[in-house]
């Protein structure tokens, strides 16, 4: 007996979930019995399915409607190296500016520009990110291997209404999104790369939106802090010190490039 | 295990994570050490007390040793007890006897029912063998009837499957889909294994690998002395061997682990063009390890059953979903139906089984 790969599997004759959820009526209309019956249950239903509802909302009057079937991606805009490394030889430690916080940047400055980034982990329909790579001796042989799957692309904020997705690219995302991951000890990035590929992806493969890249600037923390080598309680003082201003500095090259894209979404007529 | 590496295993397990670091007593038979058991329970919950940590524990047995003091206990303590039961007489006393060769069906089968009394939504664990997939359509009706909620069938992957039991068990996985749509038309609420992964795979195709076991990613095995593995199958392998990824005492060692993890997501040579690869449970490393001897090849019996399943699941999923059936609907597409479901339940004097 062996393994036999299947050829051909028809696609099955039931729905995704995205489909379901975009018409939240259908869970509506078909409630199990005992529920219909059970007022509390009803009004919780009905508020926790419009949490999940991914429905496109109506287009704004005012804004440029986007082809269904056209995708307008905005270039990286440059702000921060966005490079570096960790690991034994790096002897500037880079910043790096988390998921959280950076979405709560760029959420700050899209909802200035009126934007309202309301769907989270939004999976963009079409766009497939190639599975990681590493390179890896297996049996005394060097050996590229890729690990885990493609996966599609999920935009961490999305205006349903403008139809309107971002995807910010941090150290957690690195690998998955095209940047490699190391095995020794020293690992490098390049967030400008991988951002301006995930930009290309999407232009490529991506229908009715409109999509901005950004990514961490990665600031380093300076040797200056050393100087205070010494009393370690001063030192750890001077460390912290640096890393704040670091980190204030990638949030603030962050901004540029949330300013950057809004100033884009308002060249493409779009708000 | 000493009392001592298993708080040390539960204190190297609290750092590993910020919430609930689930905690899985395996055997042989974890129940020939309940006075252990107790102990490793109570030093998480004093830890928990402390602010150093939060746990959840979790007990699959055979039954023999589960009493009405250990069920007590594992209430009060919050420990989640699944027990193995194979179905009916027939197929439960083929393979699960007693040391002396004696039959369990009658023995244990009151130690079923006392679990299911006191934890209503206790897992059952169901192993089908060559010889008793006959038995597998009659088995969870009988486990159904019982008042099981939670069916989790396994195949032995390890037996000697040929052609012809082959055919028998896609025979019976038939009849079973034919019984999931019925339960579910009459509004039964139950959780079936491997019908219920197959679905959502399709269902939430764009996040269903996100729910997978990931070799050495997401959970570890202590073995008593201390070591550690990716897998509960591989503590076997022991700590020379080069599945052992560390020690309590010096951690993981992530070179290996990253390795490890390599090799088991490599694409699967016979899989790359299957068409249904990303649905296909052969990433399963220890699965895999287990029945090929190595991480990324895939037994034929995984890839049979499989393909028998997916097939199944995808009827079902049609026949329900042609049908607009709510239960169907809301337990695969409303995210909320768990919060919904327990709701019901609660404000329900006499929940159905």
């Amino acid at each position: 007996m062996i393994p036999r790969p299947v050829k051909r599997y028809r696609t099955p004759e039931y729905p995704v979930r995205l489909e379901v959820l975009a018409d939240p009526d259908l869970l509506l209309r078909n409630v199990p019995g005992n529920w219909a019956r059970n007022a509390v249950l009803m009004g919780a239903l009905s508020a926790l399915l419009a949490t999940q509802s991914c429905r496109p909302a109506e287009k704004t009057g005012g804004a440029v409607k986007l082809d269904p079937a056209a995708v307008a991606v905005a270039p990286v805009f440059e702000h921060g190296e966005g490079r570096g490394s960790t690991g034994c030889v790096a002897v500037a430690p880079p910043s790096f500016l988390s998921e959280e916080e950076a979405l709560v940047v760029i959420t700050e400055e899209l909802t200035k520009a009126g934007l309202e980034m309301s769907g989270k982990n939004v999976v963009l329909e079409g766009v497939v990110i190639p599975p990681p790579t590493m390179r890896v001796r297996i049996n005394d042989k060097e050996e590229e291997v890729t690990y885990g799957r493609p996966e599609p692309l999920a935009m961490d904020l999305v205006d349903g209404k403008h139809a309107i997705g971002v995807e910010y690219v941090s150290m957690p995302d690195y690998a998955v999104l095209g940047g490699g991951q190391s095995l020794s000890s020293v690992q490098s990035y390049d967030f400008r790369r991988v951002a301006a590929g995930v930009a290309a992806r999407v232009k490529e493969q991506a229908t009715g939106i409109r999509f901005g890249t950004f990514y961490d600037p990665m600031v380093g923390v300076g040797p200056d802090w050393l100087g205070n080598a010494g009393n370690p309680k001063d030192q750890m003082a001077a460390w912290k010190k640096a890393c704040d201003e670091a980190q204030a500095e990638s949030k603030r090259l962050l901004r540029l490039q949330v300013k950057d894209f809004v100033d884009w979404l308002k060249g493409q007529g779009a708000i | 295990m000493s009392l001592a590496t298993a708080r040390a295993a539960l204190q190297f397990g609290s750092r590993l994570t910020e919430g609930s670091c689930g905690i899985v007593f395996f055997g042989g038979e974890p129940l020939l050490h309940k006075g252990l058991i107790r102990d490793v329970v109570r030093s998480g919950r004093d830890m928990e007390r402390e602010g150093s940590g939060r746990f959840h524990f979790k007990i699959t047995t055979n039954g023999l040793l589960l009493d009405e003091e250990f069920l007590d206990f594992a209430i009060r303590e919050d420990v989640l007890v699944a027990m193995s039961f194979d179905g009916v007489q027939e197929a439960q006393d083929r393979h699960r006897r007693t040391v002396d060769g004696g039959p369990t069906y009658d023995l244990l089968l009151p130690r079923l029912r006392l679990l299911l009394a006191r934890r209503p939504y206790a897992s059952v664990l169901t192993v089908v063998n060559p010889d008793t997939a006959p038995f597998l359509a009659r088995s969870l009706a009988f486990l159904q009837a019982l008042g099981c909620r939670y069916l989790i069938v396994s195949l032995n992957y390890a037996a000697a499957w040929t052609e012809r039991s082959l055919g028998v068990l896609k025979e019976q996985l038939a009849e079973l889909g034919k019984l999931y749509v019925q339960w579910t038309q009459e509004g039964r609420k139950f959780y079936l294994s491997p019908f219920e992964v197959k679905i959502s795979s399709h269902v939430n195709r764009h996040c269903h690998r996100k729910e997978r076991c990931e070799l050495a990613q997401r959970q570890l095995s202590v073995d008593p002395q201390g070591y550690l593995y990716p897998c509960v199958q591989f503590t076997k392998a022991g700590p020379d061997s080069a599945w052992c990824i560390g020690d309590l005492a010096s951690g993981i060692d992530e070179a290996k682990r990253a390795r490890i993890h390599a090799e088991s997501e490599r694409v699967k040579t016979p899989c790359a063009d299957c068409a249904i690869v990303d649905r296909c449970n052969n990433s399963c490393g220890c699965l895999n390890w287990q029945t090929t001897g190595s991480v990324h090849e895939v037994s034929p019996v995984l890839c049979r059953y499989e393909q028998m399943t997916l097939a199944v699941a995808d009827r079902i999923g049609k026949t329900l979903y042609a049908k607009r059936d709510p239960l169907f609907l809301h337990k695969h597409y409303n995210a909320a139906y768990p919060v919904l479901s327990l709701l019901e339940e609660a404000g329900d004097e006499t929940p159905q089984p």
